[in-house]
């Protein structure tokens, strides 16, 4: 499997993921010239319905680390930079509140789905 | 979750307790270390994150904040490696605590786990024993050093593993021993004072500073033997007492000159100082301030070898520390106390080409080249010396007529063991004075009587010798150490004879 495969099983799995849960999902792999989005979704759990752009990391092996381990300081920017431009030319109606949020998926070393953790409001 | 346990840090020669805490919190995988650590202290981290995954351990994939507790005051160095490593697994709830509470736990990690040495254990487990700590984790390989210390249980720790293990309750770490301090009889020196051919004057003067712990200057010709005169009296110093070992063995610890084949220092120190040595080295200090050679020859001999010609500086720097007996090392963020009474013991020559007052050969300096060269060691530092001894060579005929004689050495040891004893018997209840050259003007007047014809020709003789009053004090406590190696309760004239001549520098 190579890595653009891998990810995008990892966002198949996040999706689903979502789905089950409180979250409604408006747009995946969100693209811009700053960069990409995968998940663009509404949390409805929240009072203000807020609006969560979520990156999914996924991993085959941890030898090279954890997967959220690979969340540095200039993918945060990058995203924050991504959201920004989605807020103001994508919408009509800027939500008060917005988050970002990562999903770091695991596997196993037969590319078998083995942990999710998801991390609120970085 | 926050984890905590105790650890200390030191401080040139004092210790404080550092409360390490751990929290552990969601949020991407970050590791921070908080309360003015150094950079060692930083890059404990690293260290840290290594030996938990190799000691069979989970080393927790969320946000790690430590904070090294009281936050103003500096840490340095690696102890802390140990007790961050502990306090993370305590906050994941991977140890429970109940096994380190009460409990100082100090040492570095290797990125496989195992725990390294550290300096400056023996000063740490008396202070975790003096604050009330019961137990004390640290280096296996300072495990002896620190087993000196009664009153608290010495945990010794191979590897990082022991410990995580010793909390699970799965395998128990036993007690190091206490270990008695054991004072040493026999002597390491190779050189005997009774070796020393003729040089009576020489060897009658450094009996009586070694009797009385006065600090000696031998002047007189190259070659004429001061120098292995000064190295032979290593030979006559006295057992230490206990509380001497401790202290000179924890100046030595923090320092880092311990180890397992000498974990305590039981022999005097006898530290033979070369001129080119730095400012720092003698008195102490650096940026991580540490004890200097004053401080390696607490309780023992500071040798200093052609005094004039150390530096000018590093000489005046030494005229403090041999008033109070210890040195105060100030520097902006630290000011530090670290212990310094020694003997000092000097040799020099009495002019550069070093012949002045020599019988045979004919000394060819000016009269101005002999001023500067006597003018490098400075009035107040001369006046610190007790005694003043003229090396005369001796000839060398003697040295195969005279007979070794193997009574000597014990006639020399046992005058000084006389006025020694006489001297802790005068002193029992005196905290900071041990030896007559300790003795202070109140002291001088409780203990030494004089008869009063030595009166009179100590006045007499201050007079004309323009003795100062600390050097009138001084003669007196030579006096008194002569008169105790000759077990008399009053100095008589001849004590104060003996110590004027001693007292009187001819050239």
């Amino acid at each position: 499997m190579n890595t653009k495969k891998l990810g995008k099983f990892g966002e198949k799995h996040a999706e689903s993921y979502l789905n089950s849960t409180d979250f409604h999902i408006l747009k995946t792999n969100y693209h811009c010239k700053y960069g990409e989005i995968d998940i663009i979704a509404i949390d409805r759990s929240t009072p203000q319905q807020q609006l969560v752009f979520i990156e999914v990391k996924t991993r085959s092996t941890v030898a090279f680390g954890q997967p959220l381990e690979a969340i540095t300081r200039t993918k945060m920017q990058r995203l924050r930079k991504t959201a920004l431009t989605f807020l103001n030319f994508t919408i009509k109606k800027i939500p008060k509140r917005w988050r970002i949020d990562v999903i770091g998926i695991q596997l196993n070393s037969d590319y078998k789905f083995q942990k999710l953790i998801h991390l609120k409001n970085i | 979750m926050v984890g905590k346990v105790f650890s200390c840090s030191f401080s040139g020669f004092e210790c404080r307790t550092i409360e390490v805490q751990a929290d552990i919190s969601q949020g991407l995988p970050a590791f921070s270390i908080v309360g003015l650590g150094d950079t060692s202290v930083q890059e404990s981290k690293e260290r840290v994150r290594t030996s938990i995954k190799n000691s069979g351990a989970r080393f927790p994939q969320t946000r790690k904040t430590i904070n090294l507790a009281p936050a103003e005051v500096r840490k340095q160095g690696s102890l802390f490696d140990l007790p961050i490593a502990t306090s993370i697994l305590l906050a994941d709830e991977q140890i429970h605590g109940d096994k380190i509470e009460n409990a100082i736990i100090v040492g570095e990690l290797s990125l496989t786990g195992k725990v390294k040495r550290i300096n400056g254990a023996l000063p740490i487990t008396q202070y975790a024993k003096e604050q009330g700590f019961k137990k004390i984790f640290l280096p296996k390989e300072n495990a002896l050093e620190a087993s000196f210390i009664e009153g608290i249980q010495v945990y010794p720790l191979e590897n990082f593993r022991e410990l995580i293990e010793h909390c699970l309750g799965l395998k128990t770490i036993s007690v190091f021993p206490y270990s008695k301090i054991f004072q040493d009889r026999k002597k390491t020196s190779p050189l005997l004072f009774s070796n020393i051919v003729g040089l009576e004057k020489a060897k009658r003067g450094l009996l009586i500073a070694a009797a009385g712990g006065h600090n000696t200057l031998l002047y007189g010709s190259p070659g004429c033997g001061k120098t292995i005169a000064c190295r032979a009296f290593r030979s006559l110093l006295t057992e230490m007492t206990k509380s001497e070992i401790l202290e000179t063995t924890k100046l030595f610890s923090i320092t880092g000159l311990l180890n397992n084949e000498t974990p305590l220092i039981r022999e005097r120190s006898f530290r033979e100082v070369h001129h080119t040595a730095s400012l720092a080295s003698v008195i102490g200090g650096g940026t991580r301030p540490r004890p200097g050679e004053i401080s390696l020859a607490h309780n023992g001999v500071l040798f200093l070898d052609e005094i004039a010609e150390f530096p000018k500086k590093i000489l005046e720097a030494l005229r403090q520390p041999l008033e109070d007996k210890y040195i105060n090392i100030n520097r902006i963020n630290s000011s530090l106390k670290f212990p310094s009474n020694f003997i000092l013991l000097a040799t020099m020559n009495p002019c550069p080409c070093g012949y002045k007052g020599d019988k045979k050969i004919s000394c060819i300096c000016s009269e101005s080249q002999i001023k500067t060269y006597q003018k490098k060691i400075s009035g107040p530092l001369l006046d610190r010396f007790d005694l003043f001894i003229e090396v005369a060579k001796t000839s060398m005929g003697k040295i195969f007529t005279e007979k070794e004689n193997k009574t000597l050495q014990k006639n020399y040891l046992h005058s000084i063991a006389t006025a020694t004893k006489i001297q802790q018997k005068r002193f029992k209840n005196l905290n900071s004075i041990n030896k007559n050259a300790d003795m202070n003007l109140k002291e001088i007047k409780i203990y030494c009587p004089l008869s009063r014809d030595a009166k009179t020709l100590l006045n007499q003789a201050s007079k004309n010798l323009n003795l100062s009053n600390r050097g009138y004090l001084k003669t007196i406590k030579t006096a008194r150490t002569i008169a105790d190696i000759g077990q008399n309760e009053e100095i008589k004239q001849e004590h104060i004879a003996e110590a004027i001549q001693f007292r009187s520098k001819t050239s």
